[in-house]
């Protein structure tokens, strides 16, 4: 099948490949393969990004998670619901041994139908046509839609307009003849029929069905309403350029499947609704086609101006080159000053044409990272910035610079509208969050001693976006989330208030244990404090805590509160703060 | 501390001991502790009336070897737990000062019982200064002890019903039989 298996974060959410942006979440989603319900996949989310779709079971999510592939998916239909069932999306998958882009699969039923390999195309619109297949009612001559499960033992539809069911052998005949909606492959042998109406269309616009020689402009015909064929280059180059296309082909195998076959379609069933914004997120994605960004090359100019960016400054000889336009050449000093000054303006150039419009920043995006990594570095090379924050601060702003589309950020319009939504956001930015922090790259929690107050996280958070800021209110919302969620932090409010997230594993308890042992280890150290007796050990201020564990002020000072209350610490409110003491009335 | 007569507890060295603890465990200790101390030390000290305000700067809940002070607040929420057994009482309801009885009034009773029935003299009047202030009493640990406490320790044995006090003239005298 074409599932894959799928990594997913700390926070349970889809592991996104690089460059692979989400694009739309509803959860209450369940999982066909085929006609059949996959078991343990019945509820959970489904993540659309621009490569794939991720199926998350709520329960036992590392176990029961599925991907699949945009790139595998031939074309998905839309089935609204009745009654009891719910809508789905069926994804019907690109047969596995066929090559990329191919159309077709050779119709193993049609036995005076060979198979022919028909040139690969890698763009078509042909995906959407391919169910225009129909049959004929011969009661009232109607052209019925083509049942897409027809089968020997699937129930034949009645007419839509007469009622009346036809004899099976109309559905097979539409099925196995090259019908109207067909188009031939080139080497066919021909029906008289499909022969007649090739010699008609060869002349005029003429209806497949009822022969009636429209208007060249029309697309469907005047007497019966059939869809007319329309000329576009594509038809001659893939029929050969004989034929002239007859209506909207449409791939053999549809019908041809044998009812023992495996069909290879996948279907998301929407029990919680949801299922109109998600398919139009689909459609998006299918057209814009991300997956072959990939391999696609870049802009010329901006590849040759590429070059230029990620320059050293002291590598002279490069930059010569690169500048074409000084003809003359000169050496010494001032040849020195030109070559860096040329540097200076090509990467001027690359910045002010970055950020000329969002566009062009977009699809700069890249080459702006470059840069600002080789900032990064001449920085760390630099011996001068011996200062240590201010080489951090102007390497924290050339990262920042990079404005790379953080995995982090989940965006309202990413999220289905349907009646769950707002506990789906938080939920989703719950998860997102959690990833943040997990982030090995960043490991903001590790900084901060494993707890970090909610309006810092804010900041940091919504730093770490960069656009698409998030409300302070959504962040708490999100952050009470994540016990539900069991994420691997978790939202702990101390007494006065003050809301902090921090480490799942790291307990009261724990930390509890951390300061006291800590304390111990101080009062080991020789008394500083003369005056004060011996047996007392020493005292700490929330700011040496702070210190120690990198906790902030307010987070050391609330930690250390929380140790008092457990009855390991008590406190001495003098002069110059609160100063805490290892608590000697807790044993007794 | 080297130095401090022994009834001085060891916290007393210790700077959180003169802030009241939030904990309520570590409270109780520490209260327990409080009126220990504040005990020992008024009956080292033969002190009757505590003024709270006067006493603040007293050695008791002062301590300068490392300049920490009980603030005021807790001194009287200790001297209030005092009160709460009869070890303390106030002499005013705006609390600025306390009668301290290191002993209970019950205790205090028994022992003048004791002193009179020891020294023969059952059935006699005495005045409640010759109680206090006389020349045969000053070895007794009541001696100075202030009038209303006196009065308040007499109250227990005529409640027994082995004493009467009676007014002569300004004074009042007691008899116990």
């Amino acid at each position: 099948m074409a599932f894959r298996k799928l990594d997913l974060t700390p926070a349970l959410r889809p592991l996104l490949l690089p460059n692979e942006a989400l694009l739309f979440v509803q959860d209450a989603v369940g999982l066909y393969e085929g006609r059949y319900k996959v078991p343990n996949h019945q509820n959970g989310s489904a993540y659309l990004t621009t490569h794939r779709i991720c199926f998350v079971n709520n329960d036992e999510s590392r176990k029961y998670s599925a991907a699949l592939d945009l790139k595998d998916v031939e074309r998905y239909d839309l089935y609204n619901g009745f009654l009891k069932s719910s809508p789905k999306i069926t994804l019907y998958m690109r047969p596995s041994d066929a090559p990329l882009g191919s159309e077709y699969r050779s119709a193993s039923r049609s036995p005076n139908c060979t198979p022919v390999q028909t040139p690969p195309r890698s763009s078509t619109p042909l995906q959407s046509l391919s169910v225009n297949r129909q049959w004929i009612c011969p009661i009232c001559t109607f052209p019925n839609p083509f049942p897409s499960n027809f089968g020997p033992s699937a129930p034949i539809p009645p007419c839509l307009t007469c009622g009346v069911k036809p004899n099976r052998s109309v559905l097979e005949g539409a099925m196995n003849s090259p019908a109207p909606a067909t188009r031939p492959p080139s080497k066919e042998p021909y029906s008289d029929s499909s022969l007649l109406q090739v010699g008609i269309h060869k002349s005029k616009n003429a209806c497949p069905r009822c022969t009636f020689i429209n208007d060249q402009a029309l697309r469907n015909c005047e007497i019966c309403g059939e869809i007319l064929s329309v000329d576009d280059a594509d038809d001659s180059l893939a029929s050969g350029g004989s034929i002239s296309r007859t209506e909207s082909p449409s791939p053999a195998y549809i019908g041809s499947i044998p009812s023992g076959e495996q069909i290879d379609s996948v279907k998301l069933s929407f029990r919680g609704g949801g299922e109109k914004p998600f398919m139009e997120k689909l459609k998006g994605a299918m057209v814009q086609r991300k997956w072959l960004l990939e391999q696609a090359p870049t802009i010329p100019t901006i590849t040759a101006g590429a070059a230029n960016l990620t320059l050293d400054t002291r590598d002279g000889d490069l930059a010569t080159s690169n500048a074409p336009e000084t003809t003359e050449r000169v050496v010494g000093v001032r040849g020195l000053e030109r070559q860096s000054r040329n540097l200076r303006m090509n990467n001027e150039r690359a910045i002010a044409g970055a950020f000329e419009d969002l566009e062009a920043l977009m699809s700069r995006a890249k080459e702006i990272i470059a840069l600002a990594e080789s900032f990064a570095t001449q920085l760390s090379d630099n011996p001068s910035l011996a200062n240590s924050d201010a080489k951090q601060a102007l390497s924290n702003s050339a990262a920042l610079l990079a404005l790379r589309p953080t995995d982090f950020s989940v965006t309202k319009d990413q999220i289905s509208s349907s009646s769950s939504s707002t506990s789906l956001y938080h939920a989703e930015l719950a998860r997102s969050i959690a990833d943040f922090l997990a982030d090995d790259r960043r490991s903001i929690l590790k900084k901060e001693g494993g707890a970090i107050t909610l309006v810092d996280l804010w900041a940091i958070y919504n730093r770490a976006r960069g656009i698409e800021l998030i409300s302070p209110s959504d962040l708490e919302n999100a952050a009470k989330l994540f016990d539900k969620l069991q994420l691997p932090v978790r939202l702990r409010q101390f007494k006065s208030g003050l809301l902090v997230v921090q480490e799942r594993n790291k307990t009261d308890e724990k930390v509890a244990k951390s300061v006291l042992v800590w304390l111990d280890s101080l009062s080991e150290v020789e008394p500083w404090e003369l005056k004060t007796n011996k047996r007392w050990g020493r005292s700490i201020l929330a700011r040496d805590a702070a210190e120690n564990f990198g906790w902030s002020i307010a987070v050391a000072t609330e930690e250390l509160e929380m140790v008092e209350e457990r009855g390991g610490l008590c406190r001495e409110v003098g002069v110059e703060g609160v100063r805490w003491w290892k608590n000697p009335w807790n044993s007794n | 501390m080297a130095g401090l007569p022994e009834y001085y507890p060891d916290f007393y060295s210790f700077p959180p001991f003169f802030t009241r603890q939030p904990n309520a465990a570590s409270w109780s200790s520490q209260l327990a502790q409080w009126r220990a101390f504040v005990l020992a030390y008024c009956r080292a000290h033969k002190l009757w009336r505590l003024n709270l305000v006067d006493a603040l700067a007293s050695p008791l809940f002062t301590n300068k070897d490392i300049n920490r002070h009980l603030p005021l607040p807790t001194i009287r929420e200790v001297v209030d737990d005092l009160a709460a057994t009869a070890n303390a009482e106030w002499t005013s309801p705006d609390k600025s000062a306390a009668y301290i009885y290191w002993r209970t009034p019950d205790d205090f009773a028994t022992q003048i019982y004791t002193y009179l029935d020891d020294t023969a003299q059952k059935g006699t009047v005495l005045t409640l200064l010759e109680l206090t202030d006389g020349d045969d009493t000053t070895s007794q640990e009541w001696y100075g002890m202030e009038q209303p406490m006196l009065e308040r320790c007499l109250a227990v044995l005529v409640k027994r019903g082995v004493a009467q006090v009676f007014s002569v003239g300004d004074d009042k005298g007691v008899k116990v039989w």
